[in-house]
């Protein structure tokens, strides 16, 4: 199977509301693009990301996705109440389910692998 | 300390029934607790507990239990939830011996229990947010779980379970949410079990 990576602006979701937004990201790893979304979710639109996905299961070809968010600037990646600092960078990959494996998660580094 | 006590009884007094929902990942031990609660409450298991994921797909409730210590008495609904996952694939129940049938049965109950589960969100006085310790706690579901409880300013109670199996680390669950009250147990044994019980108390 083939993947195609799609970096998305936060330019481009910025007029959207989180509704179309999440529509867009399905339709889109639907046609088997794992996304990186500059800006990431909010835990809201995360949860609207979920349900919208529960809707549109066919149990025939599309069974899912997997979503992450990759934070730069955390001085510590595994505390996750920590204030968040004003340069901050945060990205959210949401991709087909299966399609990517992480390999390092860290303040400096997102390094993924594309299944085949 | 007096105050505090004071306002807990008026809290208390407003709020006759606590809404304690279970969330959680797929398989990290929810009914298997919600089990030993209602089994120490003198009351039969709330629902089966199943290797194939997905087992509950509903919200379970056992209503107007009530949980006492020395100090308080706490009347409650304890709420079952389905496990949330980004991804319900039928093939994986078949690899547990389901007919393709039931396993597409399986799953499209587990989406709407996932969905009922999400929606029932903003129901919730207390969340319980149960981690199979075993496992590392950042998965991305636990993360968006919490962030939306914590939008809805509802108290959150970090179980950390599992605790009998040998890969059980609950210190890393206290690190991840450090800034959460964090019961480790055992649901299945048991073990520590009245921690639980005094952290509903104090976070009700």
């Amino acid at each position: 199977m083939k993947f195609y990576v799609d970096y998305i602006t936060k330019n481009a979701t910025d007029k959207l509301t989180s509704f179309e937004k999440i529509k867009m990201f399905i339709r889109l790893v639907r046609q088997n693009r794992v996304l990186i979304v500059e800006d990431g979710l909010t835990p809201d639109e995360e949860a609207e990301l979920i349900k919208q996905t529960m809707m549109v299961i066919d149990f025939d070809k599309f069974y899912g996705l997997e979503f992450f968010n990759w934070n730069r600037n955390v001085s510590n990646p595994r505390r996750l109440f920590r204030k968040p600092a004003q340069d901050d960078l945060k990205y959210t990959v949401i991709a087909p389910s299966d399609a990517v494996h992480v390999i390092e998660n860290s303040e400096d580094l997102l390094s993924i692998e594309l299944a085949r | 300390m007096s105050v505090s006590w004071i306002n807990r009884i008026l809290k208390r007094k407003k709020k006759k029934n606590v809404r304690l929902a279970f969330y959680g990942e797929v398989n990290a031990g929810k009914t298997t607790l919600a089990n030993r609660i209602a089994q120490d409450l003198g009351m039969g298991d709330l629902g089966t507990v199943s290797e194939i994921p997905h087992e509950t797909r509903k919200v379970v409730k056992l209503e107007n239990a009530i949980l006492r210590n020395e100090r308080f008495e706490l009347n409650f609904t304890l709420m079952d939830m389905p496990g949330i996952a980004t991804t319900v694939d039928y093939r994986r129940f078949v690899k547990f011996g389901l007919t393709e049938e039931e396993a597409i049965q399986r799953a499209k109950e587990a989406t709407k229990g996932i969905l009922e589960a999400i929606k029932i969100i903003d129901q919730v006085d207390v969340a319980l947010v149960i981690l199979d310790s075993t496992r590392v706690p950042f998965e991305q579901v636990n993360l968006t779980i919490i962030g939306n409880l914590q939008l809805q300013k509802i108290p959150i109670i970090i179980i950390a379970n599992k605790t009998d199996l040998p890969d059980s680390r609950p210190e890393l669950v206290r690190q991840t949410f450090s800034d959460q009250p964090m019961v480790a147990l055992s649901a299945k044994t048991g073990e520590n079990i009245d921690s639980l019980y005094d952290a509903i108390m104090s976070n009700s």
